[in-house]
């Protein structure tokens, strides 16, 4: 653009400041013809590389502006035909404000034609997809070909010629017409714009007619393209052009009218289609969902109100989104509206499980700030999952018949596919849950490890192994070292009931329990009583736990043991085994009098490679697929084997996992296996 | 694998539940509904019987230590009759035979009923 103002007003000084010359235009010809082009090459280009069209809705916008342009254009260079001017024989302006005239109108011309070109060289394209496309750019090359050639040759000059070439530009603009046929476009656009369309082209095509008019005829128009006759061509194929394209516009939005409606309907019912999609996408949030749920039942039905019922089992719940249309009682009472004999049109779908209208209602009306509204007519249809009613839709209209067939065909449709959001909805809120509590059960999980000790005691005289495999993600079981007062040291191996994050919860518990009395502590005995004082009444009354507690009392060769519950401590002395089963009740189960009378403790002396093995019940309770369990025998001759060939806790170890897994196979274990090896040497 | 089922009937002057399969973490609460019901129809006087009760878990002996101070307090017990060995085995390593009355026969419990209504132990 700014390149064609330049231009065109370099031309503009070069004329004025010859025109006190005679015979300039003898004189420098050539210059004088090159610089129009300055002006028209830039112009040419941008028309050939202008971008596609990308939508029906693009190409109307280009139209309009098509159009608008052409109008302005005609109208000022009308404006500009009020300059008097005055000609020489040769049709050149004949003084300095006939120069000037004459090269306003030929920016005019110059600035409004490159435009109208563009825009039209897109509406061909758009038009003409594919092989056509090569035909709309070989017609404006062609044309600014001619632009050139007329300037180069200084035609109008000659008489015939010009004659001649003006024939031929007409010829082009008339090419204008094959290439403006068929308006597809127009077709699928909405009702208001075709009438748009119709307005436009009838304005346009006269528009376009002015301009070639003023520009052929006046005096000024004839100066301008005596100046610049590559003008000529351009004058006459665009003008031609624009015409047909008007005319074509016009003819086409004529006769798309009487099935605009129909057409209207159509893309209500495509872009529904994009609208379902979009329903399932939204599902995430549910307050949004409801809300776009009715905005596009609103839109597909040309509703005026739109409500849901939802239910859930016995539960119903009204719906009217977060801005409701219509009052809530009035939505109440629309829905016990009867249809036919005596039943509610809400009872109605419900039980015929199909779409219900009432055509003709009275007596709903309110006032509110958009001013008084009557619902006369109102639908509903059922939405179901498969067979299942999760509730109804209701539209309600404000004329009598609102609805007609294919209304309730898209209302049919809309209902279950607003159904299968929300159950979508609900699905991803569960598995959002789910991933949630996983999440939670990770960190459990994490937080049970750290409740393990990392170093087990070393010493020349025993050797330690100890491991926990939860069943689930989070287990009960528990193992620790404590130290007691004596700065003896212990081992205690528990397993609290329950299973995931509150057992998690509960072992914490335990082991802050018994690391802070164990330092108080002197014996297993004492250090378990403790504990269930602590334990006892504090908890659930279902929660307990069991626990077995070792003090290594002599680093050398004794062991003493309590058990409060927990599975009997396996003893392999001098290659013979033996349940350590002394009495005790489970932590938390009974009252601390009860608990300490009950409670027993063993003392053992071992010598070089024997063992005391620690576990849960995880490992006599493993089941075979047939339902049998593992048992305290089975157990004891795995380590008594093991124990015969010298096993170290760690072979101790694998030798019973492999033999647990081996008698239970395939099947998945209920409960957690842990294990505590201490072996003497 | 978790497959469960309780029925409870009268023995007068006892109600008896009956047990079948697998008592664990998923079907207790079945057992805790049945001992619920009873509490609230105020029948303190309660028998369970074992004999087709093939495993129990922790979860499973949790539920007789929730209702038993409440039936105790109301003059009534929890007596646990016909334990497959290893259903007694697990019993008997929590200590529950110091805080349960364990019958091999349903009859037996039913005698102590009448012999002493209000029998507690703990």
């Amino acid at each position: 653009m700014g390149s064609i103002i330049a231009g065109w007003l370099g031309l503009l000084i070069y004329d004025i400041a010859a025109s006190g010359q005679r015979g300039a235009l003898a004189t420098h010809p050539r210059l004088r013809m090159i610089i129009p082009l300055v002006a028209l090459i830039p112009a040419a280009l941008r028309i050939l590389r202008s971008k596609d069209l990308e939508s029906n809705q693009h190409a109307y916008r280009v139209f309009v502006r098509l159009t608008v342009i052409t109008l302005v254009t005609s109208v000022v260079l009308g404006l500009v035909t009020i300059i008097p001017i005055r000609l020489t024989q040769l049709d050149l302006p004949a003084d300095l404000l006939s120069h000037i005239g004459a090269g306003v109108a030929g920016l005019i011309v110059m600035l409004g034609l490159p435009l109208i070109a563009e825009n039209m060289a897109r509406l061909f394209r758009y038009r003409n997809r594919g092989s056509a496309s090569g035909m709309s750019r070989l017609y404006f090359q062609g044309l600014f070909l001619l632009a050139v050639v007329a300037q180069m040759i200084p035609i109008a000059q000659d008489g015939k010629s010009g004659i001649v070439f003006t024939c031929i530009a007409a010829g082009f603009g008339a090419l204008g017409f094959i290439m403006a046929v068929q308006g597809g476009w127009i077709l699928n656009l909405r009702k208001r714009q075709k009438l748009k369309l119709l307005g436009l082209a009838f304005i346009g095509a006269p528009a376009a007619g002015t301009l070639m008019g003023i520009a052929l005829t006046s005096d000024a128009g004839t100066g301008m393209l005596t100046m610049n006759p590559a003008l000529i061509p351009l004058i006459w194929g665009l003008g031609l052009s624009a015409g047909f394209v008007n005319m074509i516009i016009f003819v086409t939005s004529l006769f798309a009218l009487p099935t605009a409606d129909a057409i209207d309907r159509r893309n209500i019912e495509v872009s529904s289609l994009a609208n379902f999609a979009r329903l399932l996408t939204q599902s995430l949030d549910s307050g949004n969902l409801i809300d776009t749920a009715i905005a596009i039942a609103c839109e597909a039905t040309s509703g005026y109100a739109v409500w849901l019922e939802k239910r859930d089992g016995e539960e119903r719940e009204i719906l009217l989104g977060s801005s409701p249309r219509i009052p809530q009682q009035v939505a109440l009472g629309l829905m016990e509206a009867t249809v036919g004999k005596r039943i509610s049109i809400r009872s109605a779908v419900t039980e015929r499980r199909r779409v219900e209208v009432i055509d003709r209602l009275t007596g709903f009306a309110w006032g509110g700030q958009g001013g008084r509204h009557e619902i006369r007519s109102i639908a509903a249809a059922p939405m179901q999952v498969g067979d299942d009613l999760r509730g109804t839709l209701f539209v309600a209209k404000e004329r009598i018949n609102g609805f007609d067939r294919d209304d309730l065909v898209v209302l049919t449709a809309l209902a279950d596919q607003i159904a299968l959001a929300f159950q979508q909805s609900r699905l991803i809120q569960q598995s959002l849950q789910r991933e949630r509590l996983e999440q939670e059960m990770l960190i459990a999980l994490d937080l049970q490890r750290r409740l393990l000790p990392k170093l087990l005691p070393q010493s020349p005289f025993f050797e330690i192994h100890a491991e926990s495999v939860p069943a689930s993600i989070v287990g009960g079981d528990y193992y620790d070292v404590v130290t007691f007062s004596d700065q003896t040291l212990g081992i205690v191996v528990a397993d609290v009931s329950g299973k995931g994050a509150s057992a998690a919860l509960y072992m914490g518990m335990i082991k802050g329990i018994i690391q802070a009395l164990s330092g108080r502590c002197s014996s297993p005995k004492e250090l378990l009583a403790e504990t269930n004082v602590a334990l006892h009444g504090n908890l659930d009354q279902r929660w307990f736990a069991t626990m077995t507690c070792a003090q290594i009392v002599d680093e050398r060769r004794t062991l003493r043991i309590a058990r409060a519950g927990h599975c009997p401590t396996l003893l392999i002395r001098d290659g013979s085994g033996m349940y350590s089963r002394s009495k005790g009740l489970g932590l938390a189960i009974c009252k601390p009098a009860l608990f300490d009378r009950n409670l027993e403790v063993e003392e053992f002396v071992f010598s070089p490679g024997d063992y005391a093995i620690f576990y849960s019940d995880g490992l006599p309770e493993a089941r075979a697929t047939d339902g049998e369990e593992y048992g305290y025998e089975k157990l004891m001759e795995t380590a008594l084997t093991a124990a015969g060939i010298g096993a170290s806790p760690v072979a101790m170890r694998d030798a019973i996992f492999e033999q647990i897994d081996k008698f239970c196979g395939t099947e998945p274990q209920a409960d957690d296996s842990t294990l505590v090896i201490l072996r003497w040497q | 694998m978790s497959q469960f089922s309780l029925s409870v009937r009268e023995n007068s002057p006892a109600q008896v539940i009956d047990l079948n399969g697998y008592l664990d973490a998923h079907t207790a609460p079945q057992l805790e509904q049945a001992f619920q019901n009873l509490l609230d129809e105020k029948r303190f006087n309660i028998i369970v019987n074992f004999r087709d009760l093939i495993y129990i878990s922790s979860a499973g002996l949790g539920v007789f230590m929730a209702f038993v101070e409440d039936v105790r307090g109301n003059e009534g017990d929890i007596k646990l009759v016909a334990m497959s060995p290893k259903v007694y085995n697990v019993f008997d390593l929590l200590g529950f035979p110091m805080l349960y009355e364990i019958y091999d026969e349903e009859h037996q419990a039913r005698q102590k009923f009448l012999d002493s209504p209000s029998s507690s132990l703990g």
